[in-house]
């Protein structure tokens, strides 16, 4: 690669590193033209309605983001996985914990970096305050915000692991 | 591995050895890769990949039973990845030190939690790491995790012994942070 390439594609890190913490800033401030801006142009008509749905129900949210691993696929194409504890106010009495891994794609238009599409988000767990997650029943979210989530076990490599 | 102090001095070489462009672009790179090695490390951990796990680590990686390579690292790393179910290594702090530019210590704060029988244990800890650069890319050189606490999601730290509740851990056995930073001793003393 070139001088220019590698400042470049450091340049998509910090980029694509950022989309994840705006992305916790945004929602946690229900700032829903924040958030649409993150994604590519042409998804945001039909990601709002999605976006906005699951946050009727919640009150305050604490997004905290973590764990990012980003593979790039070539200069303007990247995914990546975000893990994301995340505190919610679901109703007036109940303070949960989530343990939240979202699936990303990224893609750059004219220098920008943005999600390329809805961001794939499944729970570890979810639980109430004070609850411990084990053998819970499954959240199935959207559907419960608490519940036994889809990861690890849905992952290949896990499924092969306790297989062995 | 030689027990090691956490990094405590000012980084020897902070910003790439000979002040040039290109050398300070390579530091930049170099962070870079190193903060994806780490956040690897966390998803290939929980999604028990060992073989990620090991690709991680320099091929002639020391481990704990005292041998060497890859291969061993796995045969050691499957029967530690087991006495817990679902795990969550949600990572937060990074410190990088280089001492040249091809060797950094690191500092990494995590908070992992562990699915163990009926409880769900939190350990917050700090990893005290060695990276190298073979061939143009970052590895372990080594890691130690050093805990904070472990305890229940409904436990307090301080009712549990010595800070530390995970039965059956075979690896990670005591709290020995904050005490491990020589500099706590230092301030009461």
């Amino acid at each position: 690669m070139t001088l220019a390439e590698r400042i470049d594609r450091l340049d998509a890190y910090r980029q694509i590193r950022e989309l994840a913490a705006r992305y916790g800033r945004d929602l946690d401030a229900r700032d829903m033209d924040g958030l649409l801006d993150l994604y590519v142009p042409e998804v945001r008509d039909t990601l709002r309605e999605a976006l906005v749905l699951p946050l009727r129900r919640v009150h305050i949210t604490v997004l905290h983001v973590g764990t990012h691993v980003i593979d790039f696929q070539d200069a303007d194409n990247a995914t990546g996985s975000v893990y994301c504890h995340g505190e919610i106010q679901n109703t007036e009495e109940n303070w949960i914990s989530q343990a939240i891994h979202y699936g990303d794609r990224y893609a750059r238009r004219d220098g920008r970096w943005y999600f390329a599409r809805a961001r794939r988000h499944e729970l570890f767990y979810g639980a109430d305050h004070g609850v411990a997650p084990n053998g819970l029943p499954l959240a199935d979210w959207p559907t419960h915000d608490t519940g036994t989530g889809t990861v690890p076990m849905r992952w290949e490599s896990w499924q092969e692991f306790w297989g062995r | 591995m030689p027990e090691q102090p956490l990094p405590g001095e000012p980084p020897a070489d902070p910003s790439g050895s000979d002040g040039t462009l290109e050398s300070r672009v390579a530091r930049l790179e170099s962070v870079e890769e190193i903060r994806q090695l780490v956040a690897r490390y966390a998803l290939a951990l929980d999604g028990r990949d060992v073989a990620t796990l090991v690709s991680l680590f320099v091929p002639d990686v020391e481990v704990h039973d005292g041998r060497t390579g890859r291969e061993a690292l796995a045969e050691w790393f499957d029967p530690v990845l087991r006495p817990y179910r679902t795990t969550f290594h949600l990572l937060g702090n990074h410190v990088i030190d280089f001492v040249d530019d091809d060797h950094a210590r690191g500092a990494l704060y995590c908070r992992p939690e562990h699915e163990v029988d009926d409880l769900w244990i939190v350990m917050p800890l700090v990893y005290d790491d060695r990276y190298e650069r073979r061939d143009g890319h970052w590895y372990f050189k080594s890691r130690r995790p050093h805990a904070f606490y472990a305890a229940d999601v409904r436990e307090s730290p301080l009712e549990v012994e010595g800070r530390f509740h995970f039965p059956g851990n075979p690896f990670m056995t005591r709290a020995t942070m904050p005490e491990r930073f020589p500099t706590w001793e230092t301030f009461w003393a």
